[in-house]
């Protein structure tokens, strides 16, 4: 039975391995779909709504057609159709320069009805609002509903109650690649270079948009610069490129502008949820109301987690989407789970507060995750939890200190799917061949690692081949936290097959059989006489002319879902400007097998950076007045830059030897934690994100006021 | 926890253009065209958008043979 063996018999598995891309990255050498420049190649560019909401009625492409330099233009929705948000696409072109695509979007003539819209959630309910969906009543999607327990009873037995209206906002996805695509056609092929997190999800999109046979499509990714959920399938610019580029007879470019990629390229639905929940003298959680909604845009969706973590008997939620005239959501870094998390661990500090207890101690009951309850040991240690104020609010001083804390749960682990090869040459060179992407996980090196683990080799030493369809070895897309679960078992059976071959070849060499043979060290030699050896180049030299290859096949022992966290964070608020600065988080993060102990430390700080942007900073703003965003840009919509990042200190929390993903788990909770961290510095209880000054300041001031 | 959800899969024709996060993730299977996960956004092949070809919006229970659109997947069985 495959086993990635114990921790003290692994060479690289475990340990800090640097990405294998990351001179490349840093130097420039990689190449991202942006970088991509095809001789003949045209620039794309689309022609966007500038209204949220309209029927159009006409569309010219003549003007842009006359224009020097344009080479194709096409229409990417026909009169009588609806124009349903700011920004949705109209028409497209290519040119041979991007400024003269950008002229001819201009001489793009269209007509339009205007109608009536709505942008702001609590409006888009309203029984006056314009419908924006004919198959939801007043903008809302048929509720979810949950009810266990006995609702009525569980708030008989509650020593306390709390009940609060908690809050978030949408967050758009700030990939910093931006979406597109370089598309071009030879004959009936095409080949699309492609800023994807599913190369073969692509693919078959492609090939079935275009009704073209799938090993007519190549999508290539070598490098990608994030997705984070948002790039699954081709979307209206990956159609728009490879239709411009079949019109033309020629490579087009077309990568969405950082403003497009606010409207149009997803983001996380906002959440508003209503709760009432009551817990025991005792501190068990004892009941638990919920009332909730976000908006998706046009799009459905827009569910969140709740309750969330802890165990509670007695349950009835409702929750439902709302329809606003703005772009769909995407899935976004642990879909629904932020926003659940940051409500659920403030009501969990409200209750704790109210029934005197320590929260930790309020978790600690209520927490069933056996794991969990270890990491928070470590992550109070960490943190200093004996240091948070008992009073909140009672520091001393403008600048005020407060401790908190948050939790999180995800799915992750492994799926069939993976298809790999791995092939040793005579002249001692190893490829391995797959079909994943590395979205900036560290797969690449994942994958190397373990093959230079089982042939006693180094990381550099495997040419790892990924991000490309070419080669026929599928692989699953980049999401839900599956890629290392899903790819790293079936390559290492790939690598074990192979070097099982070449045993089998040279065994004859050592007057022993195979299974006595080992590779370590970059050489291969005989268990019952370690004297006996050869260096693994010279071992694959007994090919001769040939190839060995083994092929990966799944195997279900070598990884398991379920990955549980916590995080830690300590604040600084400033009473006069209202600043909030997070001075540090101490993330734990259960990982299962870790594979590269840098990477996964790089994911979960990833995570924490971004649970920080949602705490804090990140805020799509809609104008009512005109139902356009009015911060589309990376000025207005404030991101963490390297001002705002604390010292992090990352936990990987090897529980057992699966593997089981952390690409997402981590951003979890992160903003309930802040948030906790913030009530404990100042005494006053923001329950709207993000936490920005404004509300720090106008809620100490309302406290002032009613405290007399 | 949300309450599992009992889902029958391949019991009516199911739209080859429509799409969901899901079905592109290693696990994810055609289970989660038969009903709307509410965690998750919908949308069609032949646009790439959230409506179809028909301007209407797409979903396991909107994508049906009702609409001029549908193409449902794999071929016919036939005796």
């Amino acid at each position: 039975m495959a086993s990635w063996g114990e921790a003290h018999e692994t060479r690289l598995i475990g340990k800090r391995i640097p990405r294998l891309s990351g001179a490349d990255k840093v130097s420039g050498k990689a190449k991202y779909t942006f970088d991509i420049n095809r001789p003949g190649m045209l620039y794309g560019r689309i022609l966007r709504s500038r209204v949220a909401h309209a029927t159009i009625t006409a569309i010219d492409l003549s003007g842009a057609e006359a224009l020097s330099g344009v080479k194709a233009v096409i229409p990417l929705i026909e009169p009588g159709k609806r124009l349903r948000y700011e920004g949705q696409e109209i028409a497209a072109v290519a040119a041979i320069t991007d400024d003269i695509a950008k002229d001819a979007v201009r001489l793009i003539q269209y007509e339009i009805e205007e109608l009536p819209f709505v942008v702001d959630v609590e409006e888009a309910m309203d029984e006056s609002a314009p419908q924006i969906r004919d198959d939801w009543h007043r903008n809302q999607s048929q509720p979810g509903n949950d009810e266990r327990g006995n609702l009525e009873a569980g708030f008989a037995e509650a020593a306390v109650e709390v009940e609060a209206t908690y809050s978030a906002p949408v967050q758009t996805h700030v990939c910093l690649e931006t979406h597109g695509h370089v598309a071009e056609w030879d004959g009936d092929n095409l080949t699309v270079w492609a800023s994807t997190q599913a190369v073969f999800g692509t693919r078959r999109d492609f090939a079935q948009h275009f009704k073209i046979p799938e090993d007519k499509v190549r999508i290539i990714t070598e490098h990608m610069g994030g997705g984070f959920g948002s790039k699954f399938s081709p979307g209206v610019e990956g159609r728009a490129a490879a239709e411009l580029s079949r019109k033309a007879g020629a490579p087009v470019k077309l990568m969405l502008t950082r403003k497009d990629e606010h409207l149009v390229a997803g983001n996380r639905p906002s959440m508003t949820q209503r709760v009432r929940a009551g817990a025991t003298n005792d501190g068990r959680l004892i009941a638990y109301d919920l009332r909730g909604y976000g908006t998706g845009g046009i799009s459905g969706g827009a569910s969140f987690t709740g309750p969330y973590v802890y165990e509670v008997p007695n349950v009835r939620t409702e929750k439902f989407a709302v329809a606003i005239n703005a772009g769909s959501e995407r899935a976004m870094r642990a879909p629904g789970h932020p926003q659940g998390e940051f409500a659920m661990d403030s009501l969990m500090d409200e209750l704790a507060e109210k029934l005197g207890m320590d929260p930790l101690e309020f978790r600690r009951i209520n927490d069933p995750s056996e794991i969990r309850q270890a990491e928070y040991t470590l992550g109070a240690k960490e943190i200093g939890w004996h240091r948070r104020n008992e009073v909140p609010g009672g520091g001393k001083g403008v600048k005020k200190r407060g401790i908190g804390m948050g939790s999180g749960l995800w799915g992750g682990g492994g799926h069939a799917g993976t298809q790999a090869r791995v092939t040793i040459h005579a002249d001692g060179t190893v490829e391995a061949v797959t079909g994943t992407q590395d979205l900036g996980t560290g797969i690449r090196t994942v994958i190397a690692i373990i093959v230079a683990e089982e042939f006693g080799l180094q990381p550099q030493d495997i040419s790892v081949k990924i991000g490309d369809s070419g080669p026929g070895l599928p692989s699953g897309g980049s999401g839900g936290s599956t890629t290392t679960p899903s790819v790293a078992p079936v390559v290492k059976t790939a690598a074990t097959a192979a070097k099982e071959k070449l045993f089998e070849r040279i065994a004859p060499q050592f007057e022993t059989e195979p299974e006595d043979l080992r590779a370590a060290d970059g050489k291969v030699y005989a268990a019952s006489d370690p004297t006996k050896s050869v260096s693994w180049k010279g071992a694959a030299g007994h090919l001769g002319m040939e190839t060995i290859s083994g092929n990966g096949a799944w195997h279900d022992g070598l990884s398991e879902p379920g990955a549980a966290g916590t995080q830690f964070a300590e604040v600084e608020v400033d009473t006069e400007t209202g600043e909030v600065k997070v001075i540090k988080i101490a993330a734990i993060q259960d990982c299962g097998l870790v594979m590269n102990r840098l990477t996964c430390e790089s994911q979960i700080n990833g995570g924490v950076i971004m649970g920080l942007g949602y705490a804090l900073l990140e805020n799509r703003i809609m104008d009512p007045l005109t139902g356009y965003m009015i911060n589309p840009n990376l000025e207005d919509y404030k991101i963490v830059g390297a001002m705002e990042v604390p010292e992090i200190k990352s936990i990987a929390f090897d529980t057992d030897r699966k593997v089981t993903g952390v690409g997402e788990p981590a951003t979890i909770p992160t903003a309930g934690a802040i948030a906790n961290a913030v009530y404990n510095a100042i005494g006053v209880r923001i329950r709207d994100l993000p936490i920005t000054a404004d509300k720090i300041l106008n809620a100490l001031a309302e406290n002032a006021a009613a405290s007399g | 926890m949300e309450k599992a959800k009992d889902l029958s899969i391949l019991n009516r024709p199911i739209c080859q253009n429509l799409r969901t996060k899901a079905l592109y993730v290693a696990g994810g299977s055609l289970q989660n065209l038969v009903e709307t996960n509410p965690y998750s956004q919908y949308w069609c092949n032949c646009t790439m958008a959230a409506v179809g070809p028909d301007d209407k919006f797409v979903s396991p229970e909107g994508c049906s043979r009702s609409r001029r659109c549908f193409e449902p997947i794999g071929g016919e069985i036939v005796a």
